[in-house]
């Protein structure tokens, strides 16, 4: 079976309570580099939603395209959490039971780690 | 190749239904963009670029449809598409003028009207956009001044400004000094952008209403939050605690709220 290397920052994430999917997406062109989502979560729209939204966002923030970022949405039955710094981002979708602030936690964490090894430090 | 002589509706029709291959797609589209058809217009440009992707005339007239839709982003994307196919495409250039104008992104708009004044030095249209853009710093200055959130900006330690738009982007009162992030207008018009992506991804998720959405960046943290059909954004330095941009955000709606009432 094939491993990634973010293999182990994913799994760090989705074994919080109430996350139903977490995915390393390339933000330029919106694709999956690798994720694990709950079922019913359509991985490769739901990181090309992701990518677009945060690539409009990052225009907003002037700090230059390499900046690190964190772009959270928040709506009526969960989040949606982004981080990153370059062109590779992390993101989450957490339920509404999830503990936000420990889920930003995780989400930043993870990210972090994004551009190393992919394991968490 | 823009040509004088305009075909009926109904030839243009008749000929892109009878050649699949035919470009006449392009003035059709415009056709029907005229005449306020844009979904028409919409659907045949990007049918005919799926034949066609490198067509430098469909992608400008599908950046007019998307800016005739109030899609400026989307504009801006194909228009771009237009100037890496054909750098010195002047209808694109003094189109990207105008949206940059419109939005208050002055270096960029002139950035924009200096090709387009090296292609066409004496044309009426650069001339008439050199004039808006000399006025744009000072119009945009005096029409996002308002003063309405003065006290709470002040009042807070690391609160950079208060912004209040409509729902396509359009500043109603308010201002963020640019020192950390983008112009008044441009910023926006990206967070409004934005927002509507956002939207997007919750519903394609279930994830209800959006209720808001916070952008941190390395100098500076954006709340934006929907007030009714209008957006307030308040930008706070990034050492701000989150919770305590939070309870910002929340003054600055209420006093937004006031405002739109009649009663600031």
């Amino acid at each position: 079976m094939r491993s990634s290397p973010y293999e182990g920052l994913l799994t760090h994430v989705m074994r919080m309570q109430g996350i139903r999917g977490a995915l390393v997406v390339a933000v330029h062109d919106g694709l999956v580099v690798d994720g694990r989502v709950h079922v019913g979560v359509h991985g490769a729209a739901v990181a090309a939603l992701a990518a677009s939204l945060y690539r409009r966002a990052c225009r907003a923030t002037g700090d230059g395209e390499a900046g690190s970022r964190f772009v959270e949405l928040e709506a009526g039955a969960g989040r949606i959490m982004i981080a990153g710094k370059g062109d590779l981002v992390l993101m989450a979708v957490v339920e509404r039971r999830a503990n936000p602030g420990q889920a930003r936690l995780a989400v930043r964490r993870a990210a972090e780690n994004l551009l190393g090894t992919g394991e968490l430090t | 190749m823009v040509s004088n002589f305009r075909r009926s509706l109904r030839e243009l029709s008749a000929e892109v239904a009878t050649n699949p291959n035919s470009t006449a797609f392009v003035e059709l589209a415009a056709a029907y963009r005229e005449r306020g058809d844009v979904q028409r217009a919409l659907w045949l440009c990007l049918r005919g670029l799926q034949r066609h992707p490198t067509n430098v005339e469909a992608h400008f007239e599908l950046g007019c449809i998307y800016s005739a839709r109030g899609e400026r982003e989307l504009a801006l994307d194909e228009w771009s598409i237009v100037l890496q196919l054909a750098p010195n495409h002047l209808p694109s250039l003094l189109a990207l003028t105008r949206l940059y104008i419109e939005e208050g992104r002055r270096a960029e708009a002139e950035t924009q009207l200096r090709a387009a004044q090296a292609l066409a030095p004496g044309d009426a249209t650069v001339t008439e956009l050199w004039t808006q853009l000399e006025s744009i710093g000072e119009d945009s200055a005096a029409e996002s001044q308002g003063g309405v959130f003065d006290a709470l900006v002040q009042g807070s330690s690391g609160t950079l400004g208060v912004l209040l738009t409509d729902s396509d982007g359009r500043v109603i009162v308010g201002r963020i000094p640019d020192q950390n992030v983008e112009s008044d207008m441009a910023l926006a018009v990206n967070l409004n952008s934005a927002r509507a992506e956002a939207m997007r991804v919750a519903t394609y998720l279930r994830l209800g209403d959006l209720k808001g959405m916070v952008v941190e960046g390395e100098t500076a943290r954006l709340t934006v939050s929907p007030l009714g059909e209008n957006v307030i954004i308040v930008a706070t330095a990034a050492d701000v605690p989150a919770g305590r941009a939070a309870l910002v955000a929340q003054t600055a709606g209420e006093i937004a709220e006031s405002y739109l009432n009649g009663d600031g």
